[in-house]
């Protein structure tokens, strides 16, 4: 089972946090303790390590706690990290991180941090798509893309009929690419732009 | 972030701003930010005009607020969530309904008294025609499932099984996965329908059944047998089709259920032609491999070789070029998959089993019990152990004496391998583990006498870690060893393996094979040994065992005695703590019974309550430590510091350290604060090297007796001309040491609360009856001044102010003053009046006043102006 989904930054600021256990102390704590086991890590190592210090924090129901591993995978500014237990595939969770990153770039078109500290509710709506109560739902990047923008579609007609007058979507999913011209650079930049807390 | 709104995103402007604001503050300031940020929407949530858009901005403001505090600052959501369910409830949009939902998985504790309400929104979705509708009330169910839901969905749900949309039928059966969990009953009438998910043509949906027909299988609503037909006919229809590697994800879950129960010849048949499939495909397929591997380790020998055999094909052969991939994660696949196989198989010492992998790569697989990557390492040493135990053995033979070499990546520490080692060697055998780690850590300690020995973190964080992970065999068979080494005269227990016993003593007496009294007699004895700060660490173990012992032996008594007479401040009072507790039993057990858990961090911090409590009520009680020095922070004292170069740590490290408590100065006393360490946001600051401002020194004496400053101190120069302060009467006054204490950033979370806390618990309850009572003559506005200096100018006023800190309820985040002529009559509202500070990033704050005296109220808005 999946028992948390996070996604800090490396500075270990959090910009996603998604609990499937019970935790018995505050996100906070647990994403800075993952986050020294983490950020600590050369590059040159696994993208997974036990950690069964975590056992304090998530204490899962079915008594898989000893065997906690945290599989991660680092993305520009970005940690994309998941806490399993043993009944999990650690190289079958650092696909599944793939897929979840793939279909937040594909939802926010060049995906970065920033979009995830304006639209943490629509990552939230993405993971959701991916993973439910700490179950694999859909790992299909088309079905996931699929699946959220029809939601954004939704949206956006629902704003469109809520503002009759207004001349765009006000969707948060794709709607940066709706007349915007964004240059790469800035795109770039704003990878890097952010964190400085 | 310099992103402007129009292309930030952003939900609206003041979502950007608090989004800016947030991203370019100190993490202290953050933290005030956002806390104030929670108070300002609660107000707005409370407003009658309330649009659902609005409502829907102020729940996700909320969630963001909550997820980006601080570590040690709590935000309780809790007020929002009649709010969310009515957005779950009456949302027009699918969107708006989601954050109704979201908040309420992420806020509502699973038996809150509103999961009823949520509930029969869920119910009404279910219902709806609309596939986001009910593919958004089953994600809520399976979220957060419960029994009470399952008569009022169950048939619902069961219809929803076969419903037209693949979305709606995956999150259906994973739906019944999850309510199986709390009743298995409910399972019984969709046995059929399951074995048709598992056929759908939908690769999810059948996905989504695997997981359900194991919980079928669990139930014994599906024979085992049965299920493994299922699995074999899905395994070869889905090879059948030789996916792309990167989409191997159904394969690996089909072959890990096929693992779970057994594969048979002809399932590892078809698991052998996707290892030679897959073996050449790249990273892709690691997945994929590493499963198939997991399912020839659930295998009988001779039934891989009879596979081997018929297939023509060496399982090891096919992945052995794993091993000069230049990827961590290849060489995981690899030195698992070596493990997965019985090593007749492939390493060449059985005969008719010629070895597999030639002497270069036999070489390259020795090396990587150097490898920097400890799992890695850890894979090795098990494989190893499996092909040859005495490779192993011969290895940590070598490590015990030192003579490992230094790889290549730096993991020149010699004490982790020790133990890495150990583990494998020593297996389900706790014993073996508790007398070899004793081995392990004299090597590793060296030969100085006891006290001059450092104190190995390292070790006594992993030991802690691996017996709180252990089985309750592994970890009664280590304690047994380990306990009975602090009787045996004869066993020299070292400073690390003392502190490691401190801590397994609180937490596992229990499991103790020696009677609690040997016990204490046994640490008495070892006592005088040590450095200062295991011997505080053993005194606090010692208080805490002499609780399971009818009566304190006198030699132990007498030992710590003997201890208080050569000791410094801090180990002095820590004795009398032990010699006034020990004999005060039921105090004792209160102080136990206080504890959230049984660890040793948990009882220090309990008997530092204990004490403050003690401290503060001096007249109702008798004063228990009389020659205690002032209470302070549980911080290392430096003198113990430098005579050891871990104590300060050795208390809470392994657990969790104290995290620094926002403070008023940290927001506005730029001096000193001070700068990241090793990288990490969190900064933690000594209190003895802190610069105390005069602006720190005035808000302290808010709420602390500076009469009781010595005259001839030099900071009260510095304080000149005092304001007049009003301390509530019946505190006693306190030392000045704890000026400097009021303020520390060492108090924990939770911590013991200090003094100065409990002052102000007091002057809250104060604070919100006063402004509570002054409804009329509200007033506010900005000052261009910080809190500090508006402080001040109300201070001039000569009126007697009681001030609440800003992270003290009510209205977090705020600073709170009263200013009164008479601070014991609470009826008359003359000459009262309430003020609220609310500090913003530029030096300036926002204030909020209620006085409903019209003289005082025109003279502290001119003050403020």
């Amino acid at each position: 089972m999946i028992h948390a989904v996070l996604i800090f930054n490396t500075s270990g600021v959090a910009r996603l946090t998604k609990f499937y256990s019970p935790i018995q102390q505050s996100a906070q704590t647990l994403v800075e303790k993952i986050y020294v086991l983490v950020s600590g890590r050369p590059a040159g190592l696994c993208n997974f390590l036990d950690a069964p210090e975590l056992e304090a924090f998530l204490k899962p129901k079915d008594g898989d706690g000893e065997k906690l591993r945290v599989v991660y995978r680092s993305y520009a500014t970005l940690y994309f990290v998941f806490v399993v237990d043993s009944a999990e595939s650690e190289l079958g969770i650092l696909d599944l991180i793939q897929v979840f990153v793939e279909s937040l770039d594909n939802a926010f078109e060049n995906v970065c941090e920033l979009d995830l500290v304006f639209h943490f509710d629509e990552a939230h709506h993405i993971l959701a798509e991916i993973i439910q109560g700490g179950l694999v739902l859909e790992t299909n990047v088309t079905e996931i893309d699929r699946a959220v923008q029809e939601a954004a579609k939704a949206r956006k007609e629902s704003f469109a009929s809520a503002n009759p007058l207004s001349l765009g979507g006000g969707g948060a999913v794709g709607s940066r690419s709706a007349g915007l011209q964004t240059p790469l650079g800035w795109l770039a930049g704003r990878l890097t732009g952010v964190g400085a807390r | 972030m310099d992103v402007p709104f129009s292309s930030s995103g952003a939900m609206s402007r003041a979502h950007y701003a608090l989004v800016r604001k947030i991203e370019t503050a100190t993490p202290q300031a953050a933290d005030q930010i956002l806390l104030a940020e929670v108070h300002s929407i609660r107000n707005q949530l409370t407003r009658s005009t309330l649009t659902l858009k609005q409502c829907k901005e102020c729940l996700i403001l909320l969630l963001y607020c909550s997820m980006a505090v601080n570590a040690g600052v709590h935000v309780d959501l809790e007020f929002a969530l009649p709010h969310a369910i009515n957005l779950a409830e009456a949302g027009q949009t699918i969107q708006d309904k989601r954050t109704g939902y979201l908040f309420c998985a992420e806020v509502m504790p699973a038996e809150h008294e509103l999961q009823l309400m949520l509930v029969n929104s869920i119910r009404k979705d279910l219902e709806s025609p609309s596939v986001s509708r009910i593919c958004l009330a089953l994600d809520t169910l399976i979220q957060s499932p419960s029994k009470d839901v399952i008569p009022a969905m169950q048939s619902r749900l069961h219809d929803l099984l076969s419903y037209n949309s693949s979305d709606v039928k995956r999150r259906a059966v994973l739906a019944f996965h999850k309510l199986s969990e709390l009743d298995s009953d409910i399972l019984a009438d969709i046995v059929n329908k399951t074995r048709k998910r598992l056929h759908d043509s939908d690769e999810v949906v059948v996905s989504a059944a695997l997981t359900l027909a194991r919980s079928l299988v669990n139930a014994r609503y599906l024979a085992t047998d049965k299920y493994h037909d299922i699995l074999s006919e899905l395994l070869r229809s889905l090879w059948s089709r030789r996916p792309s590697p990167s989409n191997t994800l159904l394969l690996a879950k089909i072959v890990q259920a096929i693992t779970q129960i057994k594969p048979s010849s002809d399932d590892l048949q078809v698991v052998a032609e996707m290892i030679h499939h897959y073996s050449r495909a790249g990273s892709a397929a690691y997945a994929i491999i590493y499963q198939c591997f997991r399912a020839l380790a659930a295998s009988a020998t001779d039934v891989l070789s009879d596979v081997q055999t018929k297939t023509g094909m060496s399982f090891i052969k096919e992945i052995r070029h794993l091993l000069t991939v230049n990827d961590a994660n290849a060489l995981y696949v690899f030195i698992c998959s070596l493990s997965s196989v019985d090593p007749k198989l492939w390493a060449g010492t059985s005969p008719g089993y010629p070895a597999v992998l030639e002497e270069w790569e036999v070489e390259r697989v020795m090396k990587l019990l150097e490898y920097e990557d400890r799992l890695i390492r850890k894979q090795t040493l098990r494989t190893l152990w499996i092909v040859d135990q005495s490779i192993v053995q011969g290895y940590y033979a070598r490590a015990l004496q030192g003579d490992l070499p230094v790889s290549a990546h730096g993991t020149d520490d010699n004490l982790p391998r020790l133990l890495e080692i150990l583990d494998i060697m020593c297996g389900d055998d706790g014993e073996a583990y508790a007398h070899q780690l004793k081995n392990a850590l004299k090597v590793a300690e060296g030969d100085s006498p006891l006290n001059r020995r450092m104190v190995l973190q390292e070790a006594v964080e992993e030991m802690l870690t691996r017996i709180h992970a252990a089985d309750s065999t592994w970890r009664s068979g280590c304690i047994g060893v380990l306990f009975t080494s602090v009787i045996d005269k004869d066993s020299e227990v070292g400073p690390t393996l003392m502190v490691i016993l401190t801590a397994l003593c609180c937490e596992y007496l229990e499991l103790s094979p020696i009677s609690p009294i040997e016990l204490l007699r046994g640490l008495a004895g070892r006592l005088s040994s040590y450095s200062a700060s295991v011997q505080d660490a053993t005194l606090v173990t010692m208080l805490r065992v002499s609780a399971a012992t009818d009566e304190v032996p006198q030699e132990v008594t007498q030992s710590v005695k003997e201890l208080h007479e050569g000791s410094g401040r801090h180990l002095r009072r820590r004795c009398n703590q032990f010699i006034t507790l020990s004999e005060s039993r039921d105090a004792l057990k209160r102080v136990i019974s206080s504890t959230h858990s049984s660890s040793l961090p948990e009882f220090v911090m309990a008997l530092e309550k204990y004490e403050a409590e003690q401290q503060r009520a001096p007249s109702r009680s008798p004063v228990l430590l009389p020659s205690s020095p002032p209470l302070k922070p549980h911080t290392p004292e430096p003198s113990s510091s430098r005579t050891s170069p871990v104590p300060g740590k050795l208390r809470y490290a392994a657990y969790e350290p104290p995290r620094p408590t926002q403070r008023l100065r940290r927001m506005s006393s730029g001096s000193s604060r001070h700068s990241d360490d090793g990288g990490s946001r969190r900064s933690f600051q000594d209190p003895m090297s802190m610069t105390v401002t005069p602006g720190d020194l005035t808000i302290a004496a808010q709420t602390s007796d500076l009469s009781s400053i010595p005259t001839s101190s030099p900071r009260q120069t510095g304080l000149s001309p005092l304001p007049i302060v009003q301390i509530l009467d019946e505190e006693p006054p306190m030392p000045a040491a704890d000026l400097i204490a009021l303020d520390s950033p060492f108090m924990s979370e939770p911590a013991a609360p200090s003094i100065a806390s409990t002052l102000s618990s007091i002057v809250e309850q104060d604070f919100e009856t006063t402004w509570n009572a002054l409804e009329s003559g509200a007033a506010r506005g900005w000052c261009e001044s910080s809190m500090d200096a508006v402080l001040r100018k109300l201070q001039g006023l000569q009126r007697m102010l009681r001030v609440t800190e800003r992270d003290r309820p009510p209205f977090e985040g705020d600073l709170k003053i009263v200013i009164c002529t008479d601070p014991a009559d609470h009826t008359s509202k003359t000459g009262v009046a309430a003020i609220r500070l609310k500090e913003s990033d530029d030096d300036s704050c926002l204030w909020w006043m209620r006085c409903e005296d019209e003289a005082l109220r025109n003279i502290i808005k001119a003050t403020l102006r």
